[in-house]
């Protein structure tokens, strides 16, 4: 392992700008977590609202995620591995998500979920409603975000090589045992790291599940509520509580995740 | 048996055709081919993971044109090995172990393997073959610690332990260094006879062709151009693209051929790496020009011509001195280069002739660049073919 030990100019330029944009991030955080005072956050985090709320849009994103999973990594395998026609426009679909405000999303998923919707109306009739409930978060959540799951699913999937694949066929591998026993275990990383990035741009979605479902409130509804209502300080504490838990989350997802070029077993040893 | 009949595969811009390729079972073929002429595809689609457009595959008298790589046990070894980099030594050679395995090879045809499945669980199959490569010391390895040598026999092993009806070879050695490569060459000839197993093996390298190869198949740009024993396509290629592919450099136009009793006389020429372009007329034993019509090709292998020095001193013995007015030639030498065996020489005649002597005679020779030189081209080794 050749690591540079000294550092280079260029090094210290890049450094100086990539701090620039570190702090960028870091004020606004540092900022709102000193300027509740300990008993005003601890009182609002006590707050039963801010903790179900905290709670419901977890579980939300979480749900969102566990569905784009299994709809979206068998797409992705097919998007990495197979030509066919359509397949830019269909590339141009998963992505549109993305480009479009959060709030058209909103209304344009209404049409479809909505009491009169398309799906919405035949789903009631089986009790399961869109508009202001858990169901509608998921809905939500799942259309802004899923780009995310898909596209790095794809990605980790494409740097998979296919002869590996190939190869396990020639042994006796069905395509699905192909699938589960050497694409699977080579790509897993990716697809949790993408499942984590789904599930974090879930819970910071407002546009679209406020349009959907303005209660039960999300995070991001309860914190819009209070700064509506009762200004900027009122928002604090929630805002401040939910920055350290995603700050927290995410870090430890980036522990558990990234140190990744496989070690040899001990007993490597006697190495040529 | 492994029988490829008027196979057609296109991939991408590039096809494929075989009209005709059988690999009789406990026979090692070599196929024979430059960079880009198809025989990686051909390859996977023996192993089932190309689709033929045209044409039949058959192991033995099991049709698997439309089988899928699965059912039809063709152990392939990838150029660059394809280890799995997620499973550990013992975990890639037991891949196709995995009780319950559909055994799509099982029972067809009578085969007789020196190793024959025994009564063990798959353990005691991975130990067997990694003792037989000598990789048991590496089981729990994982691939990314291996040398190059280390991960072709794990490859090797992986293949084999499916007892495959055909173990097919993507260039196995070329990734190696030198004595490696040596090593290994032996090592594949051994383990053949071992398992007696249908090996098709397919390289760039000639001299790999030669050691390995019970039987040789030329693949240029996608098609099939000869096969037969290595000796015959050496001696007597096909046609002028195998005479370049297996290092003839003498290849020379037929201008006009005179056939008569005795012997049959051709005049040939041309222009050949920048030399001055010019005709000789040999004597020739091949008694085929007339019967090739029109365009015809005269091919000599550099290492079949005699060189005498100016002074007579004679590169390699002579069988009988009467012969030699005939086919004497003379030239200036204009390039050398020593090799370590070999000294191969560009003489220009005019044409321009290339030689090969030991390296010793050339030194003995005395021979530098614009040194005369006497050429002596028997007639038994101009090989004539068409273009």
């Amino acid at each position: 392992m050749n690591r540079i030990r000294v550092l280079s100019r260029m090094d210290w330029v890049f450094s100086f700008v990539g701090l620039v944009l570190l702090l960028f991030i870091l004020a606004p955080l540092v900022a709102t977590i000193f300027a509740s005072s300990p008993r005003d956050f601890a009182e609002g985090v006590a707050d039963k609202g801010v903790l179900t709320s905290l709670w419901l849009t977890f579980a939300a994103a979480f749900v969102a995620t566990v569905i784009a999973l299994f709809l979206g990594v068998p797409l992705a395998y097919l998007l990495a591995r197979r030509e066919f026609p359509g397949k830019n426009l269909i590339q141009g679909l998963i992505d549109l998500p993305i480009i479009i405000p959060h709030t058209a999303a909103g209304v344009a998923l209404l049409m479809v979920f909505g009491r009169r919707g398309v799906l919405g109306e035949p789903l009631a009739s089986v009790g399961l409603y869109f508009t202001e409930n858990f169901a509608g978060i998921v809905v939500a959540m799942l259309f802004v975000s899923l780009p995310l799951l898909v596209d790095t699913a794809q990605e980790t999937f494409s740097l998979v090589d296919r002869r590996l694949e190939g190869v396990a066929r020639t042994l006796g591998a069905s395509p699905w045992s192909a699938f589960g026993r050497v694409t699977l275990p080579l790509a897993w990383r990716g697809i949790v790291a993408g499942s984590v990035l789904m599930w974090a741009r879930g819970i910071s979605e407002f546009g679209a599940v406020v349009i959907l479902a303005y209660n039960p409130k999300t995070v991001s509804v309860l914190i819009y509520e209070r700064f509506a209502g009762f200004g900027l300080s009122a928002a604090l504490p929630v805002t401040a509580l939910l920055l350290i838990l995603a700050l927290v989350i995410l870090v430890l997802t980036r522990a558990v995740l990234v140190p990744r070029q496989r070690v040899d077993r001990p007993g490597r040893g006697g190495g040529k | 048996m492994i029988r490829l009949e008027g196979l057609q595969v296109q991939a991408g811009d590039f096809s494929l055709s075989v009209d005709d390729l059988s690999i009789t079972p406990g026979e090692y073929v070599m196929v024979l081919g430059p960079t880009a002429s198809g025989k990686t595809v051909l390859l996977e689609t023996v192993a089932g993971l190309r689709r033929p457009q045209g044409g039949r595959v058959w192991f033995g008298s099991r049709d698997v044109t439309g089988e899928p790589p699965e059912r039809r046990g063709a152990g392939l070894v990838y150029q660059d090995y394809a280890l799995f980099p997620h499973l550990n030594v013992a975990q890639n050679i037991g891949f196709g172990l995995r009780p319950g395995r559909t055994q799509a090879a099982a029972g067809s045809e009578g085969r007789s393997r020196a190793t024959s499945r025994r009564p063990q669980g798959t353990g005691g199959r991975v130990g067997e073959l990694a003792g037989l490569l000598g990789i048991d010391g590496l089981l729990q390895r994982y691939p990314d610690g291996l040398s190059g040598g280390e991960r072709q026999r794990v490859a090797l092993a992986r293949a084999l332990a499916i007892e495959p009806e055909v173990l097919l070879l993507d260039e196995p050695l070329s990734a190696l260094d030198g004595p490696t490569r040596l090593e290994l060459q032996k090592e594949l000839k051994r383990l053949q006879r071992e398992f007696q197993a249908t090996v098709m093996h397919v390289t760039h390298d000639l001299d790999e062709a030669l050691t390995l190869g019970d039987r040789m198949a030329v693949l240029i740009n996608g098609r099939l151009h000869q096969v037969g024993p290595p000796s015959e396509v050496i001696r007597h290629p096909a046609d002028g693209d195998v005479a370049l592919l297996t290092g003839v450099t003498n290849v020379f136009p037929i201008i006009s051929a005179v056939v008569d009793r005795e012997c049959t006389r051709i005049r040939l020429g041309g222009v050949k790496g920048g030399g001055t372009s010019g005709e000789v007329e040999l004597i020739v034993a091949s008694t085929t020009v007339g019967q090739l019509g029109g365009a015809a090709l005269a091919i000599i292998r550099p290492e079949e011509i005699v060189l005498l020095s100016g002074e007579g001193v004679i590169a390699r013995p002579i069988p009988e001195a009467g012969v030699l007015s005939e086919n004497l030639l003379e030239g200036v030498v204009w390039e050398i280069q020593l090799q370590s065996v070999h000294a191969s020489l560009e003489i220009d005649v005019p044409p321009v002739f290339s030689v090969h002597v030991l390296r010793p005679d050339a030194q003995r020779m005395c021979l530098a660049a614009g040194s005369r030189v006497r050429l002596w081209i028997p007639p038994e080794v101009v090989h004539v073919c068409p273009v």
